[in-house]
């Protein structure tokens, strides 16, 4: 009886939760109206939905096999035949690019995944737990900030070794530490309100207090954090391809083609202007997105 | 990119450089070459072949300036050639250090140095060296059959960590190195070691001074490095540069080189410079007035009138995609002959990443480097192009397509090729795989530095490589990555025909006896499919017009004495 009373008082906590959360849906209605009238929200997500759709359909519409060599076609300029000019094996450029939109915003999206589950994970356990686990995790996190981004993603590439899966982990273990400390205040802020507070008095455990009522609410900033992020993602992965250290060839990463191209630049202004375009274009649609996520978020800056 | 659309701006070595023909050349006159050794005297115009002509040198030359080489390979690991195994740190060194003979790159002959002359016993095991009188060492120690015994001992101190120069001195044939007089030397052997006077003109063998090594220790390569040559060390930056500073005092040089006397330039500067794309541009903007370069760096320097491109055939092996046979898709002969029949290699030398230079592959050695540039009597071991048979043989050996790759019993035909960072970057590797791709096979690139390359390579842990080395003495090299149970002979190839002739080969008193053991070796080891025997190299310079009179050593490395920058 007495484990009955406690779900049917849990399920009634839910339901305050829920509400709360519905006031978020409610939030989230207000979101995306103010996005809908800031243009450069809408340009950056029409150019994150080309990109998605482009990544999908890439093998219907490239006219190449992205990895298929033409020796007699090496370093032609750009044409009907070839809309972005072919490379230093022949292989069409324009199929490389859009394949690469496949792997960049994997890369992207892997690694925010990666750096956000574990980050937001100890974030919320060290605001939830406080004390030593508190302690612990934020003097570990201020060790990991410590180093920047970049580095931190080149020690664990030196460890792990070159390769497209290393670059994810390394990108995602490097962007950890900026999800604890958001996802940490956050839980700071929400642990002593009074839907935890009900939801604790009326015997809810701590993991489903955590799942249920602080992960929902503290969502919206990391969700504004991660659009960020995969910006920064998609760049950092393409230096580390630059430098050698990300995808290795014949990988159709954007970075890696660069790296290649580099040393045609001045004779095959295509090889390197394309994939660098690619890259500049998603990064700022996706900043553009972001920016305009931040600005619809935050209270104060709502008309 | 036709190869004649460049003739105005590459420069055919002139005087003591080696075209592609005078490198023949070189190995032309090492048949006749081991003859002379046979009678015990060695002289420039060797046989009959006719002497290549050489520009004489002017001594009267502008003096002073600083001259800065821009170069991919640092030195690694220590400028002392008793333990370095770096080819740059012998370049470098040869202007240090001098050396009891001198190799003329123009016709091959060995003449006297800090050796003013040498006899050969018959049975090819004993050397006795007269030495040259009045040299000093940069320290002030004189140069005596002492120094020379000295240095022979500490290459070969069985406590040591042996380098390149081990293996020059005979590795186990040599027996020991004995003074007879203050300026006279016998080194014996336990077998003969038919190369022992080529290699003695190396810049791995050059001579130091003794004083300066017992001083330094094992510092001795890292702080300072005394020799009696044109240039003293100054310093060494690890992964940086070295510097080398003009030695007034020389009176030494070879006497058949044509210039003796303190060399013109000031001061000598290698620069460690990775990407070629700015070792290029360093010597367009006169950072540099020399740089190796790359072929797809070659379009951009047509058409400039301050610079030139020297192109050297390169001594030493072909560029080998070498297999790792211990691999189990690569036990399979099968597929061993299918990935050399994918590979069109006339493509391939048309592609940016050669831009036309060099020459496809035929033998473990290029042309350049064997008698008369002849490989006719292997050249019917070489497997030609034919994808259509490769996609035939494959299906065969029951290595079906499953999708867009070949597999059998669950194994997929993709291989790891370990490479160095700076090979994937030059265009050289990804061609193989878009080759290979054609029939159903793929590369798994795995690249890195120069220390990753070689510890893949020498544990074995690669299933293909690109490998080269440099060098003049072809059963050396031979020996090096294919006689079982040598360091780098790593390709799995166990075949007691060919170690047997390599060992005859080494065993020969004279080259032309070597050679008689090594064509038929190299015949096999062709046989075998031990790697796609890739391209016979150029090594590709890019000069700036003010840097004169420049010479290039036996194994197609600058050699700045004697060189002047014009004002």
């Amino acid at each position: 009886m007495v484990g009955s009373a406690s779900v049917q008082l849990a399920d009634q906590a839910d339901s305050v939760s829920k509400k709360a959360i519905s006031k978020h849906q409610t939030q989230m209605g207000i979101i995306w109206r103010q996005l809908r009238r800031n243009r450069a929200a809408m340009i950056g997500a029409t150019i994150l939905l080309i990109e998605i759709l482009l990544a999908v359909a890439a093998p219907v519409i490239v006219p190449f096999d992205p990895y298929q060599q033409n020796p007699r076609a090496a370093l032609q300029a750009p044409s009907v035949e070839h809309w972005f000019g072919t490379d230093d094996t022949g292989r069409d450029l324009f199929s490389r690019v859009i394949y690469g939109a496949r792997i960049s915003l994997r890369v992207g999206l892997i690694s925010v995944m990666i750096g956000g589950c574990i980050g937001i994970t100890l974030g919320i356990l060290a605001g939830y737990r406080g004390g030593f686990v508190d302690n612990l995790i934020m003097r570990t996190m201020d060790l990991l900030l410590a180093f920047p981004g970049i580095l931190l993603a080149l020690a664990i590439i030196a460890v792990l070794g070159p390769g497209l899966f290393n670059v994810m982990i390394a990108v995602g273990v490097a962007s950890i530490p900026v999800y604890t400390r958001v996802a940490r205040g956050s839980t700071l802020a929400l642990k002593d309100r009074e839907f935890v507070l009900s939801a604790r008095s009326i015997g809810a455990g701590d993991a489903r207090i955590a799942m249920r009522h602080i992960l929902p609410n503290v969502l919206p900033p990391l969700i504004v954090l991660a659009t960020l992020g995969i910006a920064g993602a998609i760049l950092t992965a393409a230096g580390l391809s630059f430098i050698g250290l990300g995808a290795v060839p014949p990988t159709p990463e954007w970075g890696a083609i660069l790296t290649l191209g580099r040393k045609y630049i001045y004779q095959a202004w295509w090889y390197t202007t394309f994939p660098g375009l690619a890259i500049m274009i998603t990064v700022l649609g996706i900043n553009m997105l972001g920016d305009a996520l931040q600005d619809a978020l935050d209270p104060r800056l709502r008309r | 990119m036709e190869r004649d659309t460049k003739a105005a701006s590459i420069e055919n070595r002139t005087f003591g450089m080696m075209s592609r023909r005078q490198l023949a050349g070189l190995s032309v006159m090492l048949p006749a070459l081991a003859a002379a050794l046979a009678n015990g005297s060695v002289a420039a115009g060797i046989g009959n072949r006719t002497a290549i002509s050489r520009a004489a040198m002017a001594q009267d030359v502008p003096q002073g300036g600083e001259l800065t080489v821009a170069y991919n390979n640092p030195v690694g690991d220590t400028l002392n050639q008793h333990r370095s195994s770096s080819t740059s740190s012998r370049m470098i060194s040869r202007h240090v250090l001098e050396n009891l003979t001198w190799v003329d790159p123009a016709n091959g002959s060995v003449n006297p140095w800090l050796a003013e002359s040498w006899e050969i016993s018959e049975d090819g095991l004993e050397y006795v060296f007269h030495l040259k009188q009045g040299v000093m060492f940069h320290d002030g120690t004189p140069f005596n059959a002492e120094a020379v015994k000295a240095n022979f001992d500490n290459t070969m101190d069985p406590e040591a960590r042996p380098g390149f120069t081990y293996g020059a001195m005979g590795a186990s044939a040599y027996a020991g190195t004995e003074v007879v007089d203050e300026f006279t030397v016998k080194v014996t052997f336990i077998s003969p070691h038919a190369a022992f006077l080529l290699f003695l003109s190396d810049g791995g063998t050059g001579i130091d001074s003794p004083t300066a090594m017992a001083e330094a220790g094992e510092d001795y390569g890292r702080t300072t490095l005394v020799g009696s040559g044109p240039f003293k060390f100054v310093e060494w930056i690890q992964g940086s540069h070295v510097t080398l500073e003009r030695n007034p005092d020389y009176t030494g040089g070879p006497a058949a080189f044509g210039f003796t006397g303190p060399t013109p330039l000031d001061r000598l500067i290698y620069r460690d410079v990775p990407e070629a794309n700015i070792r290029l541009q360093s010597v367009l903007a006169d950072e540099a007035q020399l740089a190796s370069i790359i072929p797809p760096n070659v379009p951009e320097v047509q058409g400039q009138d301050n610079v030139r491109v020297i192109a050297t055939p390169k001594a030493g092996t072909t560029r080998m995609y070498l297999f790792n046979m211990n691999s189990p898709k690569l036990s399979d002969m099968a597929v061993r002959k299918a990935i050399n029949m994918v590979v069109d290699k006339e493509a391939m030398l048309m592609l940016p990443g050669w831009a036309g230079f060099g020459r496809p592959g035929i033998a473990c050695l290029p042309s350049n480097m064997v008698p008369n540039g002849d490989l006719s009597s292997v050249e019917q071991y070489d497997i030609p192009y034919d994808l259509e048979g490769a996609r035939a043989l494959l299906d065969e050996a029951g290595w079906v397509l499953n999708g867009d790759i070949r597999e059998k019993d669950g194994v997929q035909l993709i291989f790891d090729m370990s490479v160095m960072q700076s090979d994937v970057d030059a265009g050289v590797i990804e061609p193989i795989d878009g080759f290979l791709r054609e029939a159903g096979m793929q590369l798994n690139i795995k690249a890195g530095d120069i220390n990753y390359w070689i510890d893949s390579f020498s544990n074995g842990d690669y299933e293909m490589t690109l490998m080269s080395d440099s060098g003049y003495v072809a059963v050396g090299m031979v020996q090096e990555f294919f006689r079982s149970g040598e360091p780098f002979a790593t390709t799995g190839l166990a075949n007691a025909e060919i170690d047997d002739l390599i060992d005859k080969a080494i065993g020969a008193p004279t080259i032309e006896e070597q050679w008689e053991y090594l064509m038929p070796c190299i015949g096999l080891i062709m046989q075998e499919v031990v790697g796609v025997m890739g391209w016979e190299s150029d090594n590709l310079d890019v000069a700036s017009n003010k840097l004169q009179q420049l010479a290039y050593n036996e194994i197609g490395f600058p050699w700045f004495y004697g060189a002047y920058l014009e004002q």
